[in-house]
């Protein structure tokens, strides 16, 4: 993903007041909070006065309000989820004037926990958020970030929080009388060479992470991040997971440092289904939302990037658009006969793009390449998607075609 | 994705990095016709590499009985099947009418990936990796109804024609890896000075599309340290850093330690498009570019990989075809009735450790000629003189052995 003007995101969130940091929100910058609530993308964080409990069943977690957030398999890019699948994540979210905290819910049928097998994989959860924001920055890639714009990832794994629980799950403690080799280890390359995920020793069961896009996380020092994990059994054979994580709002130089006074705080969120093979890109994912700090002050340059939309948009004239410009060629779109993989997947772009990142993708498919080998020319840097001349493609075609994308989900 | 130049197959072919290559090869050539199964090459690898917990049904090298045997389980019959399920009745070879070349005509694993992914591949499971050769050489479950399975009368089986031979693998250090292709993390890499692939300790996240992803299954997943692990090419030992090399490129573990003298591995000089420096007197060249005697795995997978083997003589050429490509009859025309050269360079074998980096023939006298399988065949008593990397002679020797005979007071000596 290469530059980007971000001030070029016009619409219904045209702000041309001059905004400073205190003032009150005018209509239309209210207009923009009213419209992210009713789309769901509001979650609002009650702020408490106690310490923020790390066990999820701390009666402090029913001060704030839940959302469910529907989070949708990653099937944009590869390597993508084979089948659909559509479930909740419900957030919960408290701060208090040191620490933020989030509690996060999903089902999940089986506690996938021990990945001491070549076909097992861990269940987890992650939240993403942009390392700078609230300045008027556009929104980084909502796949681990851009080059441009990188993010910092706290992943909480099941496998970590079962090595926690009970100790390392490792190959003596999964294969019981089945005689692991005893010889004394000489050197484990993994552990060795300072791999993160070869620890065996953890004090938490979170790793934090940054990225800038496609294969470049990178694990950090935890900065305070705290995590606890609970898989609960519900009824027949139904379960849930129940994580929360927990952190200091200055995390010293090792993640995103939070600001309420910022007003909002963009998040992403990420499952994986172990007992699904999930892992790295098959996993389930959601568009960016935001936290809203309650009894915080919005400043407007907070909200100056958020589009919610095209007042003028016709989203029938942006399908005939999609239609006549032939996306089916190389996008997967709703009826499709066959999968086209030549571009992303776009059947259900609503439910994890939002409308400002559609919009530029539609009109500057070169700076905004999707970081995967497949999707540019490696030799030039250049996207496999046509560049629209103005004069064939307008303004007013790519809001509706934007806005008719936005739609699927 | 790219178009890269796969030679194996006569024809570019997609991958998703752009071609670049090594400046120079790991290359090794094994003699199947050779090999009797001892698994001293697998010990030496395993004492070497993997002898610690979380590493116990890690063989980077196994060599395992075909046509039943794998390692994976079936590891093969799986991905042949997979492909053409994916290009059904289309894998094929096809003869290119101007050059006479052979080109494949079918879809790699790359071209044939399903949608979503790089590559078309399997992660096998824990149980398939735990029971390298058993069962592998009972060519039938007959059991009858009797009490421990033997039938009261006896039984007589149809009468057929038994064959198999010894497969040994290592990691092929392929020139388009599939590993390589599929990690997200790339976290795996191939080494610009030898084509050695690696997988980097600390990037990887264990997340195995390695192992889903490559065709020969060789990247392997260490369940105390849940990273994946691969043949590493004893990369050590070809940069001289043996204690017992003295400094010169030396020869990996399962090689040297190769008691049948089936394997001869060294490096060959890559030009940048990837094609191979003509030198003849690199026995690995000679062998695989000019006598067409040895060939690569399942080229039709097209990774393009880099050990060659001088198929089996007596097994049916349908099977042999599907394994090794269409050169099967000739290299083992080439092999039975060897030339002058070859026969020479055959003798090259676990000589010594040491890479060879070139060879020499003295000739010398006829020993004796005769006629195999109608073609005339002459046996010279050539000698044949290895050099090293700072052309060093390593070593001669003769294609006749020399005789040795005891004296009468040892006669009976062991």
């Amino acid at each position: 993903m290469k530059k980007l003007n971000t001030l070029s995101l016009l619409g219904a969130v045209l702000l041309l007041t001059v905004v400073t940091g205190q003032a009150r929100l005018n209509a239309q910058e209210s207009s923009v909070l009213k419209r992210l609530a009713a789309a769901g993308d509001l979650l609002i964080a009650r702020e408490v006065d106690t310490e923020i409990p790390v066990d999820g069943s701390s009666r402090v977690w029913n001060k704030a309000k839940a959302y469910k957030i529907p989070i949708i398999s990653q099937f944009s890019v590869a390597p993508r989820v084979k089948t659909l699948d559509r479930s909740e994540l419900t957030v919960r979210v408290l701060y208090n004037d040191k620490e933020i905290g989030l509690r996060l819910s999903w089902k999940d049928r089986t506690v996938d926990e021990n990945v001491a097998a070549t076909e097992r994989f861990g269940d987890a959860v992650a939240v993403c958020f942009p390392m700078t924001y609230g300045n008027g920055e556009r929104l980084p890639y909502v796949g681990m970030g851009d080059g441009e714009q990188p993010v910092n990832i706290w992943h909480w794994k099941a496998a970590w929080q079962a090595d926690i629980d009970r100790g390392f799950q490792g190959v003596a403690e999964t294969y019981v009388n089945r005689m692991p080799l005893t010889t004394p280890v000489l050197y484990a390359s993994g552990p060795e060479a300072g791999a993160p995920i070869s620890q065996q020793k953890r004090a938490t069961p979170a790793e934090n992470l940054m990225a800038a896009g496609f294969g470049t996380l990178t694990s950090t020092a935890s900065a305070g991040l705290r995590a606890q994990g609970v898989w609960q059994k519900g009824f027949l054979k139904k379960g849930a997971w129940r994580v929360v994580l927990k952190r200091p709002l200055s995390p010293r130089g090792h993640g995103v440092d939070i600001d309420v006074a910022k007003g909002l705080l963009p998040i992403t969120f990420a499952t994986w289904d172990g007992g699904g093979s999930q892992r790295n890109g098959t996993k389930s994912i959601t568009r960016w939302r935001f936290i809203q700090f309650a009894g915080k002050e919005i400043p407007a340059v907070s909200l100056r990037t958020i589009s919610t939309g095209f007042s003028q948009a016709d989203v029938e004239r942006g399908k005939r658009l999609v239609d006549t410009l032939e996306c089916i060629k190389c996008h997967n779109l709703p009826g499709a006969a066959a999968a086209k993989d030549v571009g992303t997947d776009l059947r259900f772009t609503g439910a994890i793009f939002r409308v400002d990142y559609l919009i530029d993708s539609l009109k500057h498919p070169n700076q905004v390449v999707v970081p995967a080998p497949r999707y540019f020319t490696p030799a030039t840097g250049l996207s496999t998607m046509p560049q629209y001349a103005p004069e064939d493609v307008n303004e007013q075609d790519f809001q509706d075609m934007a806005t008719y994308l936005r739609t699927l989900q | 994705m790219a178009e890269v130049y796969n030679w194996q197959l006569g024809r570019g072919m997609d991958y998703p990095y752009e071609e670049r290559h090594p400046e120079k090869q790991f290359v090794a050539v094994f003699n199947i016709n050779r090999c009797i199964a001892c698994q001293t090459c697998s010990m030496a690898c395993k004492s070497t590499w993997t002898f610690s917990k979380g590493q116990e049904y890690m063989w980077w090298n196994n060599v395992e009985s075909k046509p039943y045997g794998g390692y994976p389980r079936n590891w093969d019959a799986k991905i042949l099947e997979l492909q053409d399920q994916a290009n059904p009745e289309g894998q094929v070879w096809e003869k290119d009418p101007f050059t006479e070349e052979d080109v494949f005509g079918g879809k790699t694993i790359f071209e044939a990936a399903p949608s979503g992914e790089q590559v078309l591949g399997y992660l096998p499971e824990q149980k398939e990796w735990r029971t390298p050769n058993l069962y592998e050489d009972t060519s039938t479950k007959f059991k009858a109804k009797g009490k421990i399975g033997l039938a009261d009368g006896g039984v007589s089986l149809p009468e057929h024609k038994a064959w198999f031979f010894y497969l040994q693998r290592i990691c092929n250090h392929c020139t388009y890896p599939a590993c390589v292709a599929a990690c997200p993390r790339k976290a795996i890499y191939k080494r610009p000075e030898d084509g050695i692939v690696l997988i980097d300790q600390k990037r990887c996240r264990g997340y195995r599309k390695c192992m889903e992803a490559c065709p020969y299954k060789k990247p392997m997943y260490n369940t105390q340290t849940r990273v994946s692990e691969k043949c590493v090419g004893c990369y050590p030992r070809i940069e001289g850093k043996d204690p017992a090399s003295h400094g010169r490129p030396m020869e990996a573990r399962c090689m040297g330690a190769c008691v049948g003298q089936i394997r001869l591995q060294g490096l060959v000089d890559i030009n940048k498009d990837g094609t191979w420096k003509e030198d003849p007197s690199n026995p690995l060249y000679y062998m695989i570019k000019e006598a067409g005697v040895a060939l690569p795995l399942y080229p039709q997978f097209g990774t393009e990989p880099n050990v060659y083997y001088i198929p089996p003589r007596w097994v049916p050429r349908d099977y042999l075809r599907q394994m090794f490509g269409p050169g099967v009859d000739t290299a083992i025309e080439n092999y039975m009735t060897p030339s002058r050269e070859l026969l020479s360079v055959l003798q090259l074998f676990r000589r010594s450790q040491e890479i060879i980096f070139r060879y020499e023939i003295v000739k010398g006298e006829k020993v004796f000629d005769t006629k195999i399988h109608g073609k005339a065949f002459a046996m010279y008593n050539d000698t044949i003189i290895a050099y090293g990397k700072d052309d060093n002679e390593i070593f001669r020797t003769q294609v006749e052995e020399p005789i040795y005979v005891r004296t009468s007071e040892r006669s009976n000596a062991i």
